[in-house]
């Protein structure tokens, strides 16, 4: 037994040791990613880890700053026209893309024209359909987008159909973001893993499955930045080794959250809590959609008594304290969230009282449907069990997501409840309205449809992004929670985990700011 | 992979060499014990397998451990995990004996019907057969499971698809070599109809290789079963199955290794028993390779 | 030889026409949209649509079929759906990790399986018969991924000796190896005893014995060398299947193999990437078992050419 515990020991030890090369004066920014990559393309992006990852090699005319400031970025200025539809930018003059190349706003119009070709298929092209003729060059009508200006190789002017208050949020998103038109055309179908861009990095190696590197751009627009000399990624990584390996100093941040398995124990140490960064993308709700459409979810009553029947501070427990019950249709941490907007109380009794003044004395039997994502599966049958206990007899099903989106897409008819959640693209409250409540919106299961609080909507979101904006919504968010159009359970909030050595902030846009970092 | 080569079953001998096998005695006994565990359930099992225990789960929403509310350690939504374990054994259990008489009834009729009328239909059945075999599993069991709805019966449709092949295979072969014995020519010559020879003369020799061949691959669907559910395409949650809870579990294994811990043992336990069993019953049967 | 080959090579060609067919139909039968999957869900319907245009999903299965079947024949697998990439390069990129498991696997099921057999098959019925049936009997039992989980749990985490998963170094090559490698170890043990139990009835062994050769070389020259036969067979067939990849295994260690590849290409409905890698798979199948056919007519006269 001795000699056993020896022997561990010594591996521990060479083990540590073999961590410990790390010294110093590394200057390398070392990632983790626990699955494959699938793209560094901007234009193809679309998930937690590659809008990051996107951020590495490219960058846009804006950052934000928080989540309704834009700040010059490749342009180093811009005017809006007072109705919100004409967006002129003004370049830095000498930028270069990090192989050298000239970057000029005939890049820029190429790279969004890039993202509206029908060819490039990207799944956030609709963030820019909003501009003038979007619709038209897609379709193959006409051969360039209107609303897209070069006015001279430093000032390009983008135009929207009617206002749109939110541009400024979308330029700063990877789809907003810069992309060299040779690395493109030499590429050809590798440019997701041959990038060519003007970001903080650019690319060395990309071996599939196994790892990415790459060096300081020499020409980023930012005197100073990045801080490091280069980066390499891990991938294929299980998330518990990634934290062994920040632990350890072997790794500096992973781009995937921390998973279940681990929060608890880093976030009941006093020196590992530290390193626990909460990530500012993507800010989410999660949420039951109802039919609202299908008998007895058409009754406000039973929808408002469902919603007090379940316990979200037992949700929250489920998720090891990673997250806000939630009232409304916003995120608790977004702008235009209204404070006064609570959850409902948990109240098994009270909710059981309003579905027999409802109709249900008995309660009734329903299906739900769910992703296969584990948290899901868990707050669905958490919820199934509350509602349970007041009558209401819910058959779970959980399929996988190809299947779970196709299912609503191509029969949303069949659907009686679904536990979803939803992650806002850019922070703004229509992000949330348009899509999931307003008539006909494209995540709009619950089917629900208001023409009065439609009305509302669009006559609030001709008010300029600031306060003022925040403040008419959060009215807005209180009418809504009082039609119960679905019920609201919780917001999610995910970590990072960063080592001791770096200091690095999330960001509203892009999650990750790289080039921002530093060494402590 | 299971070769079966049946000469002549005599019973009487049959029973001794079994009997003389350890593996046979340890087999039996697990079988029986998970059965006797999946039968009993509701008498044995200290909780319901769905209840969420207000209490099931500390406060920062990690699982509890063995403790004497839970013998077996809590799960991720605060259920008792021995509960969910006996519960599983009747889903898992259930769902293997379905699976596998229909995968029985089907495989012995197509292999007797192909065995017997050879000709188009034999080059038919045994193409599809083929084709099945060549086949994917995890691709046939996904496509399958997507096409149909969640649940029990699509489970027992997996497993029986994924079963009956090799089968059809092994009762062809066994068929071949009896068509051509004395006993059927002298039948026919007796104006016996097919009916009557496929079921009086050919049934009774392809029975023992249906019955290895079905106790060794209980083990088998036990195993897929959970595998589909490791997958999500299996039984559905919140019912218990040995599958779905590791399923559950997998990722908690640092901080919850008793949920994944406890199904896996279940399960193994099941396999174990059924393959000592079918392997002994095997060997029984071929006195070349058990007596000397 | 020649015409057996040919005729041989024109049915392989036959079985992975049929796979890829199905597969093909299969895909095309499963609900879900690759299109509306890669867009998101928040997409309109004119984008998905738009979509659907380019990749030619808007056409009937047969169309598609026959595209896609005359891109095949010029060597052209298309594109992932997914990221876009070449099929058959993100398919040989897998490669190098898959045969290291593969060979990596094989060796242990031999190294474990070969003994275990030969030492059964010596005392026939005697304890260490029943043990070696029984420890062989235990490897088959255990759910493979339930036994890497708790392999990555035990040498990765509680005692860390091996990397916790991943793919590189020889290091990572052990866990999912062992893992692999111990549950097909039954099906060689099992298979070599009872062949050698068959050939030790045979005369000609029983010849070897009567003049009087030691027991050693009796199961050396005689025994082994045919009771080996079936090994190889199992192990032609075993390649193959651990070619087209191991999926669970795979997924639990982060093994960047082609059996991962398939599976995200299955949850994403990446059709040319399934096609792809189920050919992959299909066409390791029936070459191996071609070639393990060939070479035992190499081996052994007796066989006849049929």
């Amino acid at each position: 037994m001795r000699y056993f515990r020896a022997t561990v020991l010594v591996v521990l030890l060479t083990f540590v040791l073999s961590l410990a090369t790390v010294g110093a004066q590394d200057m390398t920014l070392h990632l983790l990613f626990n699955q494959d990559m699938r793209t560094s393309d901007p234009h193809i992006a679309y998930e937690t880890e590659t809008w990051p990852m996107a951020s590495l090699f490219y960058v846009g005319l804006v950052k934000l700053k928080d989540p309704g400031t834009p700040i010059p970025a490749l342009a180093e200025s811009w005017t809006i026209s007072d109705d919100g539809s004409v967006y002129t930018f003004k370049l830095r003059s000498g930028l270069k893309f990090s192989n050298g190349d000239d970057l000029t706003t005939a890049d820029v119009k190429y790279s969004f024209e890039r993202l509206l070709n029908p060819k490039t298929a990207a799944p956030t092209a609709f963030m820019f359909e909003v501009l003038k003729g979007a619709k038209d060059y897609e379709t193959g009508a006409a051969t360039e987008v209107a609303g897209i200006k070069v006015i001279d190789p430093l000032t390009i002017e983008f135009t929207t159909d009617g206002s749109v208050w939110t541009m400024m949020q979308r330029f700063a998103l990877p789809p907003g973001y810069i992309v060299s038109q040779k690395g493109v055309e030499a590429a050809g179908d590798e440019f997701g893993r041959k990038p060519l861009g003007a970001g903080p990095f650019m690319i060395d190696t990309w071996e599939s499955g196994v790892k990415v590197t790459g060096t300081k751009n020499p020409y980023y627009y930012q005197e100073g930045q990045p801080a490091f000399d280069g980066f390499d990624l891990q991938l294929s990584i299980e998330s518990s080794v990634e934290i062994l390996k920040i632990q350890n100093g072997e790794a500096d941040i992973a781009l995937d959250f921390v998973s279940s398995a681990d929060y608890p124990t880093l976030a009941a140490d006093p020196v590992l809590s530290k390193q626990l960064i909460v990530s500012q993308g993507f800010p989410n709700t999660g949420y039951v959609i109802m039919n609202n459409n299908k008998a007895p979810f058409d009754k406000v009553e039973v929808r408002k008594a469902l919603a007090m029947a379940v316990d979200r501070d037992r949700i929250v427990q489920l998720a090891n304290g990673r997250g806000t019950p939630i009232g409304g249709f916003l995120p608790a941490s977004a702008v235009g969230h209204n404070p006064d907007v609570k959850a409902p109380a948990f109240d098994p009794e009270g909710a059981k009282k309003m579905l027999a003044d409802a109709g249900y004395p008995d309660g009734f039997e329903t299906t739900m449907l769910s992703n296969l994502f584990p948290d899901d599966v868990a707050f669905a049958q958490s919820v199934i069990n509350d509602l349970g206990n007041i009558g209401v007899k819910v058959t779970l099903t959980s399929i996988d997501n190809a299947q779970f989106l196709d299912t609503l897409v191509q029969k949303p008819e069949t659907l009686d409840m679904v536990m979803t959640n939803w992650y806002m693209d850019y922070q703004d409250p229509s992000d949330n309205w348009e899509p999931l409540l307003k008539c006909g919106g494209s995540y709009n299961w619950a089917k629900y449809c208001n023409e009065d609080l439609d009305a509302i909507f669009e006559k609030i979101n001709q008010t300029p992004l600031g306060e003022e904006r925040w403040k008419v919504f959060a009215d807005f968010e209180a009418k809504v929670a009082d039609q119960m159009p679905n019920i609201p359970l919780i917001q999610a909030t995910s970590y990072y985990f960063s080592s001791s050595r770096i200091n690095i902030e999330t960001d509203p846009a892009v999650l990750l700011r790289f080039a921002e970092a530093t060494l402590k | 992979m299971v070769q079966i080569e049946i000469e002549k079953p005599s019973e009487r001998g049959f029973w001794v060499q079994l009997r003389r096998l350890p593996r046979a005695w340890i087999g039996a006994g697990l079988v029986i014990l998970v059965a006797l565990a999946a039968i009993f359930a509701p008498l044995v099992a200290p909780a319901d397998p769905l209840k969420q225990f207000r209490d099931g789960l500390a406060a920062n929403g990690i699982p509890l451990p063995p403790s004497a509310q839970f013998p077996l350690g809590s799960d991720n939504l605060g259920r008792d995990v021995l509960s969910r374990m006996l519960y599983g054994a009747r889903v898992s259990l259930s769902v293997s004996v379905v699976a596998n008489v229909v995968a029985a009834i089907i495989g012995t009729g197509l292999g007797l019907w192909a065995g017997f009328y050879s000709g188009p239909t034999d080059w038919l059945i045994m193409r599809f057969v083929d084709v099945l075999l060549a086949f994917p599993a995890i691709l046939l069991a996904l496509g399958i499971g997507a096409v149909l709805e969640r649940g029990y019966r699509t489970v027992i449709i997996i497993l029986t698809i994924v079963t009956f092949p090799a089968l059809v295979r092994l009762v062809r072969s066994q068929v071949l070599t009896v068509r051509e014995r004395v006993f059927v020519e002298s039948a026919r010559a007796l104006g016996a109809t097919d009916w009557y020879i496929i079921f009086h003369h050919i049934l009774p020799h392809t029975i023992t290789v249906t019955v290895v061949w079905t106790t060794l691959s209980f083990a088998n669907t036990i195993l897929v079963e959970a595998a589909l559910s490791f997958l999500g395409v299996g039984i559905q949650l919140p019912d218990p199955s040995w599958g779905n809870m590791i399923n559950e579990g997998q990722s908690r294994y640092r901080i919850a290794p008793w949920m994944i811990i406890v199904p896996t043992v279940a399960i193994l336990i099941t396999t174990l028993g059924f393959n000592l069993l079918g392997d002994a019953v095997r060997d029984a049967l071929d006195p070349r390779t058990s007596q000397r | 030889m020649t015409a057996y080959l040919l005729r041989r090579l024109l049915g392989t060609v036959g079985v992975i026409f049929l796979v890829a067919t199905a597969t093909f139909i299969m895909v095309f039968l499963m609900p879900g949209d690759a299109a509306r999957m890669y867009a998101g869900p928040r997409a309109p319907e004119e984008t998905v649509q738009r979509i659907r245009v380019l990749w030619g999903l808007d056409q009937p299965l047969p169309v598609q079929y026959i595209r896609y079947m005359g891109r095949a024949l010029q060597g052209d697998l298309g594109q992932s759906t997914r990221d876009k990439r070449p099929v058959l390069q993100a398919v040989f990129e897998r490669l190098p990790a898959t045969i290291q498991l593969a060979l990596a696997g094989l060796f242990i099921e031999l190294l474990v399986g070969v003994p275990l057999g030969i030492l059964a098959a010596t005392r026939p019925g005697s304890w260490i018969d029943q043990l070696a049936t029984i420890i062989a009997l235990v490897g088959i039992s255990i759910p493979q991924f339930a036994l890497g989980l708790i392999a990555l749990y035990v040498f990765g985490f509680l005692i860390p000796i091996f990397p916790l998963g991943g793919y590189g170094t020889p290091l990572h090559l052990v866990l999912p190896a062992l893992v692999l490698g111990i549950g097909g170890t039954a099906f060689y043990s099992r298979v070599l005893r009872n062949s050698i139990l068959e050939v030790t009835g045979e005369d000609y062994v029983r010849t070897a014995k009567a003049k009087g050769l030691s027991p050693r070389v009796v199961l050396t020259r005689h025994i082994l060398r045919n009771a080996l036969m079936p090994v190889v067979t199992l192990a032609g067939l075993d390649l193959a299947t651990l070619l087209g990849g191991v999926v669970v295994i795979e997924a639990v260690f982060g093994w960047p193999g082609i059996g991962l590849q398939a599976w995200n290409a299955i949850r994403n409905q990446d059709t040319p990437m399934i096609m792809g890698t189920v050919l992959f798979a299909s066409v390791a199948v029936v070459f191996l078992n071609l070639f393990v056919d060939v070479l035992y007519i190499a081996i052994d006269p007796r066989v006849r050419l049929t």
